[in-house]
């Protein structure tokens, strides 16, 4: 009954990588292929087949991919999954650590780490970055050369005297603890199930990890796709994905095929352009959906801000109106039949320095956005650092208003100001104490609605980046341009792969509608620059894409053929 | 005591609006109307609420007062009246319900600003309310509604402008057939709808599922000269809790003043850019395309309100207040002066009439013809009579076209009969 239940509705790639239980086995995982679904399923799998759920470690890549699973899987589980691990290294190392590590270490944030840093450098803030970046890389590419680095030696002593883990010890010192701590070794030894999401994104230290891991246990499952690694800048290697079966001997590996996603436009057309890449392992792709499919939008403008405006104009279009102003400005005839909610749609854009101008003619819409990392980030936290202190040491005199003066006496900007003038409306009729508690809890909540929510829906503004493991049933992709994708920086043809990714993961995130606009003209650094359409636009077939050119007087339409540069 | 309401009006922060939308604007214009309770409207945006919290201060009916009536522009002497603010703010929730997208306007009266400071808070985490006074959020609207009975117990969620076709509870474009469907298990605490230009009392006496919803209505003014355009009359103290317990049930709430629906927007079907108007009956008889371009047409309010009816014409349900039907004074100027309603001369003559005789809500209902014949002419008197006897000719709005109204004889209009009219087209 419950073993039914297990694989129902899994197709037979899906079955194959839920059942196949035993030894190294890596789950290559295209787009839209139900990729969570079938980790969730098999970890149902190993606990009806009689595995502990304690015995089941999955490592994610990213919080909010841990939180959605365990969000998926504990109603099946209940109070049974509550020894099962599913987090992030980070957070599996930091768990290690806690549990066996003897003395009560602390972790230190990045502004600690900085003003460390400048004590044993020249004292520039600039230096004290470079620095970082250059021990933080040290350590996750597991580089055992560097070190014995002079620098790195000085700054681990601090770490040690003042007894503190910066966040990138979690997993290596974990690992080193595994080693040594006996107690550790026999807690790992339990485990008999190990899964990693993302392998395409691991970095040395990550693989070390695994490996030391691997030593308890063969049963390694590793699922991910190598078309997506989009994280070697910051140190991953898909070498290792590209040989996991030689180190991980008798290793399987399985394919999953159908996309459930997008249209099949959208699958065909990122095959084709993904397969412009050497560093892959082919692998069969095909869209299951029997939707009509539009073509891809190619849309020409003349600016940026022109290319925001039809970013805008184009939701509305699904939309319907927005507004009775909207109404009386545009026709809407005969449009009434629509099923849109603001968060099918999404602008993924290369860098963040394009948000600014995509967000303001949001602003001048109404239509709600959500941009994923918000600018007054950083002051909400300084805010809430001196509200503590009031709470930590309370002075009887002060008002509730002149607390709140203070905490947030330096900014000028409107926004704050007007969080300020709401809490102190809504709060200012409690005790002091409570007040501060209440309104802790109110700024904390604005910082994390920074960090994408499903629940609030809104338009997504974001980078490629960030769009990874989301799926949108429209997808705008602005600055389709040499320079911003690719982008500047790739260099080499390996930078140039990993920005060939990128663009791929941008294109599939989209289920039905997927647009590439550009821009001729773009001001960069002050300067206004011609920029010319991105060489990605000629590796995906003509039949898959419609040219549009927006003309200045703001009228859109089809250009009667795009002449082929070559 | 008898007093005149209007509660849904935007500021100046609200798009396409009048930028003598200010406080002490609206605190002018609701003297020269007669309107004793006005709405703040826009209390969710931030630049507004500001204003506000500086401009105006708490009295212990609930109302706010404007602090320092700075008299700019001039207010005849028999306007003078007491302006109270009610913080009030309309919500425009944009979200998929049941496969469709859905497109509700909501109100939101708050009995205090602390009250509507939490609800700032809440919708400043949910959405944008910085870009419009009217903000938009992707949002159900029954969350909405559950997230401002979390916060206040004392606060009001009204349905705005209930049928119209594209932004609205009923309407037809991206509303719902019942309040259930919309608000489910939280239905109960709908206590009122607003009925909107396009419609009026019978038009909603024909649903028996609204017999024990306060039928209100409100200008929705974008300009100051609007406002009041349709206001609400009670019989109360002049105290916010008086007020919410006589929408809440209907004992001290007199009734409403409306517009004639036929003048409203959206009464009947049609397309705007193709200048096709049709009856209900007519649309259906060319499918709901329009018979020019052949698209969908925009059905009106009297068309959904034939669709949701379980009632015949002309039945007034127990417990129904009254209500009576006008004109806006500058329009009826602008028929006997043979002028444009916003010209110099109209404006001047309703200055003069306001000096003269009061407020232009007493001009409008109570005033003796006698006494605005003996001081402003006899063809005034006549039009102001025939309006209060509905003795007028009206040819119905549709698609965001305001109805055409004319007092007197005209070849081109049909005579509004209200005894067997357009209510019985089906």
């Amino acid at each position: 009954m419950l073993r039914f239940s297990i694989i129902d509705g899994l197709n037979d790639n899906q079955k194959e990588a839920v059942t196949h239980t035993e030894g190294p086995l890596i789950i290559i995982a295209g787009p839209g292929t139900g990729k969570t679904l079938t980790i969730i399923r098999r970890i149902l799998y190993l606990v009806h087949t009689g595995i502990k759920p304690h015995e089941i470690v999955g490592l994610t890549f990213t919080n909010r991919a841990a939180q959605e699973m365990r969000e998926r899987i504990g109603p099946y589980l209940g109070e049974n999954g509550e020894g099962l691990f599913l987090g992030t290294f980070h957070m599996f190392g930091l768990n290690i650590l806690r549990k066996y590590y003897n003395r009560d270490f602390r972790l230190i944030e990045k502004k600690d780490q900085i003003e460390i840093l400048r004590s044993l450098t020249d004292g520039t803030l600039k230096k004290a970055q470079e620095q970082l970046n250059y021990i933080s890389k040290i350590k996750n590419l597991y580089d055992t050369s560097s070190m014995k680095d002079n620098i790195f030696l000085k700054y681990e002593e601090i770490l040690k005297e003042k007894n503190a883990f910066d966040i990138d010890d979690l997993v290596a010192k974990a690992m080193e603890l595994i080693k040594t701590c006996v107690r550790a070794r026999s807690d790992i030894a339990r485990l008999r199930h190990i899964l990693i999401d993302e392998y395409q994104d691991i970095n040395p230290l990550q693989y070390e990890f695994i490996r030391s891991l691997y030593s308890f246990t063969e049963n390694i499952c590793a699922v991910g796709d190598l078309d997506q690694a989009i994280y070697t800048f910051r140190g991953a290697d898909i070498e290792f994905f590209l040989n996991f079966e030689k180190d991980f001997k008798g290793a399987k590996r399985l394919f999953l095929k159908d996309n459930y996603r997008s249209s099949k436009v959208i699958v065909h057309a990122s095959q084709f352009l993904i397969k412009h890449n050497k560093k892959r392992i082919e692998h069969p792709l095909e869209s299951v959906s029997h939707k009509t499919s539009d073509k891809i939008r190619v849309i020409t403008v003349n600016n940026e801000y022109e290319e925001a405006k039809i970013i805008v104009r184009e939701i509305e279009n699904r939309m319907g109106a927005i507004s009775h102003y909207s109404l009386s400005q545009n026709d809407f005839r005969g449009q009434w039949d629509s099923n849109y909610r603001f968060s099918d749609f999404a602008v993924l854009f290369r860098t963040n320095n394009q948000a600014d101008i995509i967000r303001d003619a949001f602003i001048d819409s109404g239509i709600p956005y959500q941009l994923i990392k918000d600018v007054f980030y950083d002051e909400i936290h300084e805010i809430e650092d001196r509200l503590k202190t009031f709470i930590n040491k309370p002075d009887e005199e002060k008002t509730l208003s002149h607390i709140l003066d203070d905490a947030f006496g330096f900014s000028t900007k409107e926004e704050l100001l007007g969080i300020k003038r709401n809490l102190l409306l809504a709060y200012g009729n409690f005790h002091v104490e409570i007040a501060l508690k209440k309104i802790l809890d109110e700024l904390y909540l604005f910082k994390s609605s920074d960090a994408f929510n499903r629940n609030i829906d809104a338009v997504s503004l974001m980078t490629i980046h960030m769009a990874k493991g989301l799926e949108f049933k429209v997808v705008f992709i602005p600055g389709f341009e040499e320079g911003l994708i690719p982008h500047t920086l790739a260099n080499s043809e390996k930078d140039l792969e990993e920005e060939r990714r990128l663009f791929y993961v941008g294109m599939t995130r989209a289920k039905d509608e997927l647009f590439l606009l550009w821009s001729e003209k773009r001001h960069v650094h002050g300067t206004t620059r011609e920029s010319k359409k991105s060489r990605f636009f000629y590796e995906i077939p003509e039949k898959f894409l419609e040219s549009i050119y927006i003309s200045k007087n703001d009228k859109p339409k089809k250009k009667p053929k795009q002449q082929s540069l070559f | 005591m008898k007093y005149i309401a209007d509660l849904h009006i935007h500021s100046h922060y609200s798009r396409a609006t009048s930028a003598e939308m200010t406080l002490e604007g609206i605190w002018r214009w609701a003297q020269l109307k007669g309107i004793s309770v006005i709405g703040t409207g826009d209390f969710t945006h931030p630049g507004w609420f500001k204003e506000i919290t500086e401009k105006l201060e708490p009295d212990k009916s609930g109302f706010l007062r404007l602090k320092n009536p700075i008299q700019m522009q001039h207010i005849p002497e028999k306007c003078k009246l007491n302006i109270n603010f009610v913080l009030t703010s309309e919500i425009s929730c944009i979200y998929s319900k049941n496969s469709r997208t859905r497109k509700i306007h909501c109100i939101v009266i708050a009995p205090d600003l602390s009250s509507a400071a939490k609800i700032n808070l809440t919708l400043s985490k949910i959405g944008n309310v910085k870009s419009d006074g009217r903000p938009i959020l992707g949002m159900d609207a029954k969350e909405l509604l559950r997230i401002v009975l979390d916060l206040s117990d004392r606060a009001l969620f009204v349905p705005a402008h209930a049928w119209t076709p594209h932004f609205s509870v009923f309407g037809a474009a991206s509303g719902f057939d019942s309040l259930e469907e919309c608000f489910e298990e939280l239905t109960p605490h709908i206590h009122a709808i607003e009925t909107g230009l396009s419609s009026d009392p019978p038009m909603n006496w024909r649903l028996s599922s609204l017999d024990n919803i306060t039928l209100i209505s409100n200008s929705d003014a974008h300009s100051p000269i609007k406002i009041g355009r349709e206001a609400n009359i009670f019989d109360t103290a002049l105290t916010y809790d008086e007020m919410l317990d006589a929408i809440k049930t209907k004992k001290g709430f007199l009734g409403t003043i409306e517009f004639f629906p036929e003048e409203g927007k959206y009464h009947f079907d049609g397309h705007r850019l193709c200048g096709v108007c049709l009856s209900p009956k007519q649309t259906i008889e060319y499918d709901y395309l329009c018979p020019k371009c052949k698209k969908k047409l925009t059905i009106g309010v009297m068309h959904r309100v034939l669709a949701l009816a379980d009632r015949e014409n002309g039945l007034k349900p127990d417990g129904a207040a009254d209500f009576k039907s006008i004109i806006p004074l500058n329009e009826i100027i602008a028929e006997v002066l043979r002028s444009n309603p916003t010209s110099k001369k109209v404006i001047n003559e309703y200055y003069k009439m306001l000096t003269l005789l009061g407020n232009e809500f007493k001009i409008l209902l109570d005033v003796p013809v006698e006494e605005i014949a003996i001081t402003c002419g006899e063809k005034m008197a006549d039009a102001i009579n025939r309006m209060r006897s509905n003795n007028i000719h009206i040819s119905p709005g549709y698609d965001g076209e305001y109805g055409k109204i004319r007092i007197f004889e005209d070849k081109n209009t049909n005579k509004l009969n209200r005894i067997n009219g357009q209510l019985s087209l089906f």
